[in-house]
């Protein structure tokens, strides 16, 4: 079984706090009216164009524990999206940044992620494009998202913005439930 | 807003009624000029209706509950 043999030393590892593995956890989804009927009638579409950008962390559904963030970030709709983070990646900064000096990858998960993410220069090829490989923004981050899912990870749950998390497969989302106000 | 609009409000609003929701009017800000209807049972929106700014675009929808992976229109 996945991680079985390092459970209990997740932070080094790069898996998900054993508290936050136990039950699932209720994220927020901004997005327009519109869109949260539309993911309400047919389920969360992956492959959908995104109201903001691509995603700094991969092409997959972005979620955050910050309800206001997820309003600034996507739209006056606030779904509530619960989520298991069982088989997620656990990277708490995956701009590799500490007072904006890059650091290097910690851990075997960060270097997947960041041998996807990051072009040979160390900039983030899933904000600018891979301009050495010739790919696009989102041509990287649909890449980050086929890796990360070839290695067993269903998304990737970090510390930034409200715990931002994004899930690269759709399976792990256990309910969404739209509420007014 | 014009009287295909309105004919297709009444309609959705009367299938709201038939499902025992409320239905609660908020007019989009900034940008968003639309006017939204949610059909709600005080606490879950389970259905919205769209004036799409008066246009002929209108449009209401009713969601259920998720079923295991997949989401259905209760209308």
């Amino acid at each position: 079984m996945l991680y079985s043999w390092y459970n209990d030393n997740f932070e080094a590892v790069g898996i998900v706090p054993a508290a936050k593995r136990q039950k699932p956890v209720m994220f927020y989804h901004g997005t327009t009216p519109e869109k949260a009927a539309a993911i309400l009638m047919q389920g969360v579409d992956l492959h959908a164009p995104k109201s903001h950008d691509s995603g700094d962390f991969g092409n997959g559904f972005y979620l955050t524990l910050d309800k206001t963030r997820a309003k600034h970030m996507g739209g006056p709709a606030i779904l509530e999206v619960t989520v298991d983070l069982k088989f997620f990646a656990y990277i708490p900064n995956p701009y590799f940044l500490d007072k904006l000096q890059q650091v290097p990858p910690r851990n075997k998960v960060q270097e997947l992620f960041y041998c996807a993410a990051f072009d040979n220069k160390g900039e983030m090829a899933t904000i600018h494009g891979d301009k050495a490989a010739g790919l696009t923004r989102q041509q990287v981050c649909n890449a980050v998202q086929s890796t990360m899912l070839a290695n067993g990870f269903k998304g990737l749950h970090t510390e930034y913005h409200g715990c931002e998390t994004v899930v690269y497969d759709t399976r792990v989302i256990k309910s969404i439930a739209w509420r007014r106000g | 807003m014009a009287h295909i609009e309105t004919a297709h409000l009444k309609v959705w609003q009367a299938k709201a009624k038939s499902l025992g929701l409320q239905v609660t009017r908020e007019d989009g800000k900034g940008e968003d000029p639309y006017t939204y209807y949610y059909a709600h049972n005080g606490s879950l929106i389970y259905g919205l209706f769209s004036d799409a700014n008066g246009s002929d675009n209108s449009y209401g929808v009713f969601f259920d509950k998720p079923k295991q992976d997949k989401w259905s229109i209760c209308s």
